[in-house]
């Protein structure tokens, strides 16, 4: 005889690792079956299922709404029975919205945005949730998911891991010390290894690396349009997406790929998973100040059910905090009277850099290999000139707001982290030429070399 | 592999199935669904003995669904064993394939089962996609 389980017992189950079947009948008494791509779990009396095709499935549910999920535990195989009654179908709102953003995730990379997505997120009521005994001889010797955490001891624990970094968060004396900081801690205390945070372009249609963790300096300066992918997914429905599948969700995206190329419609080019190539779980939350997107905050592993629901809420909370952060910082007197130190003057090497800017797109190029665009590559570009005509070393950020030709908008200019990722890209690509803050609100160019200096109409 | 069937007061039922056996002629097929959890529907298909079987690769999505009706239920023998075996390993092999360790998938119970013999009535496609649903032409001969 099966037993009662609280839906909310089963969470691992609702991570589609292994996917779930459906069963359905018409009014005749004719049965369907087929795999589900999603169950999401509402409460502890409901869940909805995603609707990508109006197939058989649905036709069914409107004949006759009783439905049976069976459901499996991805770490012991174990399987549940959901009997359940189908309710309605929501083509909006937030169930809606939260779960339209992980197929858009997935359709985005498969090349399928626009074609594959959410019909409906159809909700059904839980009549009954029992284990299917005899599913499996003997349950396997149950490895808990690797504990990423390493909290600290003690009663509350994850309160005072939160607390640990949003302490770190908090006590930032300055943009890239938030992020950096905020990023190692969620890999002290969470165990968080790879994550990044990248923040929107002037045009507001891209966000852009600007700090990241685990993954060495590739990363930095990484765009991502906004609703390709998990993250630009994110950042357009600015709405957080965990992940505990990547692989079997783009596998399933594939699968439908290749049915709509073969029923001849076209599929734009499949765009690389940025990050992690062998990436299981995902979870990307936006950074929301107000009724503005500051950034996204992604986080990935290469082990499947990294990622709970308890780190939903969790990291939401602290994704807040990294947002007003980063807006605290925006706010501040850029150009606070306190003793600077010194602007650097280093020693010149025998080495020679030859700089190329393309007017057409604002692209700086640094020994023929790509450098900095947009904005940044326009800051670039002044200080560089500056430096060679003028013999200029040290600049402030009010001038650069001051300057019409840089093109940054009048409020929230994101003018620091437009700097932090020119003073990444030039250590990657060119540290001989540095940017070095030297008090708030200002910095130097340090250069090491000779530099040479082009200016062209377009590549 | 999954079956579905359906009680008088359609209540459906899923079920992993255990294999198939495609007769001659392709028009029949046994299916193997196993005793440890196969009770409710073979209380369905003795109720009402409509019969749906999805066969799914579980590494490309590829997928048909067939349906029929069940023209006979007996216990499955030691010549239907081997075809559960196969499957068995299969079925292991393509959890691995999706990252769930052979050591969990081992002890999926699958055997001893029921054989249940079904006329094909349709087949669909059901690859996620615009053509899932759609029907699929029979083999000469069906019924």
């Amino acid at each position: 005889m099966s037993e009662p389980i609280r839906l909310e017992a089963l969470d691992r189950c609702f991570h589609g690792i292994i996917p779930g079947v459906i069963a359905t009948s018409d009014r005749d008494g004719v049965p369907n079956v087929s795999y589900i791509s999603q169950v999401h779990l509402i409460d502890g009396r409901h869940v909805a299922l995603s609707c990508q095709f109006f197939n058989k499935t649905r036709q069914n549910l409107d004949e006759n709404p009783r439905a049976t999920v069976e459901l499996y535990d991805p770490m012991t195989f174990e399987a549940y029975r959901l009997r359940l009654r189908f309710l309605r179908s929501e083509t909006t709102g937030p169930l809606y919205e939260s779960m339209a953003v992980r197929i858009q995730a997935i359709a985005t990379h498969s090349g399928m945005a626009g074609i594959f997505k959410l019909r409906s997120a159809d909700v059904f009521e839980v009549l009954s949730v029992e284990q299917k005994h005899g599913f499996i001889t003997v349950p396997p010797q149950e490895t808990e998911p690797r504990d990423h955490r390493v909290l600290p001891q003690g009663p509350l624990t994850e309160m005072r891991g939160l607390q640990s970094v949003s302490d770190r968060v908090c006590r930032a004396a300055n943009l890239d010390e938030l992020l950096t900081g905020a990023l190692g801690a969620l890999d002290e205390v969470f165990g968080f290894s790879h994550g990044m945070i990248l923040m929107p372009d002037e045009s507001g249609r891209k966000l852009t690396t600007v700090a990241s963790h685990g993954y060495g300096d590739e990363c930095i300066g990484a765009e991502v349009g906004y609703g390709e992918g998990l993250i630009g997914a994110v950042a357009e429905a600015r709405r957080l997406v965990r992940i505990s599948s990547v692989s079997a969700d783009l596998h399933y995206g594939r699968a439908i790929r290749e049915q709509y190329q073969q029923s001849g419609a076209q599929a734009a080019a499949e765009i690389p998973l940025p990050g992690l190539a062998d990436a299981k779980s995902q979870m990307a939350i936006p950074l929301i100040v107000q009724d503005r997107l500051i950034g996204v905050l992604a986080l990935e592993c290469v082990d499947t059910l990294t990622f709970a629901q308890w780190h939903e809420a969790f990291l939401q909370v602290l994704a807040n905090q990294i947002a007003s952060g980063i807006e605290r910082m925006a706010d501040r007197d850029d150009d606070a009277p306190v003793a600077s130190p010194p602007a650097p003057t280093p020693a010149k090497t025998a080495t020679k850099h030859s700089f190329c800017y393309y007017k057409n797109d604002d692209c700086v190029f640094v020994d023929g290999e790509y450098l900095i665009r947009n904005v940044p590559g326009k800051i670039l570009w002044k200080i560089l000139r500056a430096h060679h005509e003028e013999h200029r070393t040290e600049f402030s950020n009010r001038e650069l707001r001051l300057d019409p030709s840089l093109g940054l908008p009048a409020y929230k200019d994101n003018l620091e982290s437009r700097l932090i990722l020119l003073r990444k890209r030039l250590e990657q690509k060119c540290p001989g030429v540095r940017i070095v803050p030297t008090r708030r609100g200002r910095f130097a160019l340090a250069v090491e070399c000779d530099l040479e200096l082009v200016e062209r109409a377009t590549a | 592999m999954l079956s579905g069937t359906c009680s008088a007061d359609l209540v459906p039922e899923a079920q992993r199935a255990a294999g198939v056996r495609v007769w001659p002629g392709a028009c029949r097929l046994t299916v193997f669904l196993p005793k440890s959890t196969g009770e409710i529907s073979i209380a369905n298909l003795q109720q009402n003995g409509r019969l749906a079987v999805t066969m799914s690769q579980i590494e490309t999505h590829r997928s048909v669904q067939l349906k029929g009706n069940v023209i006979a239920i007996r216990d499955a023998d030691e010549a239907d064993r081997a075809h559960v075996e196969r499957y068995a390993a299969g079925l292991r092999a393509s959890f691995a394939w999706i990252g769930v360790p052979e050591g969990v998938t081992r002890g999926l119970n699958l055997w001893p089962a029921w054989a249940v013999d079904m006329d094909i009535v349709n087949v669909f496609a059901q690859t996620p996609g615009p053509v899932a649903g759609v029907k699929m032409p029979l083999p000469a001969g069906s019924v």
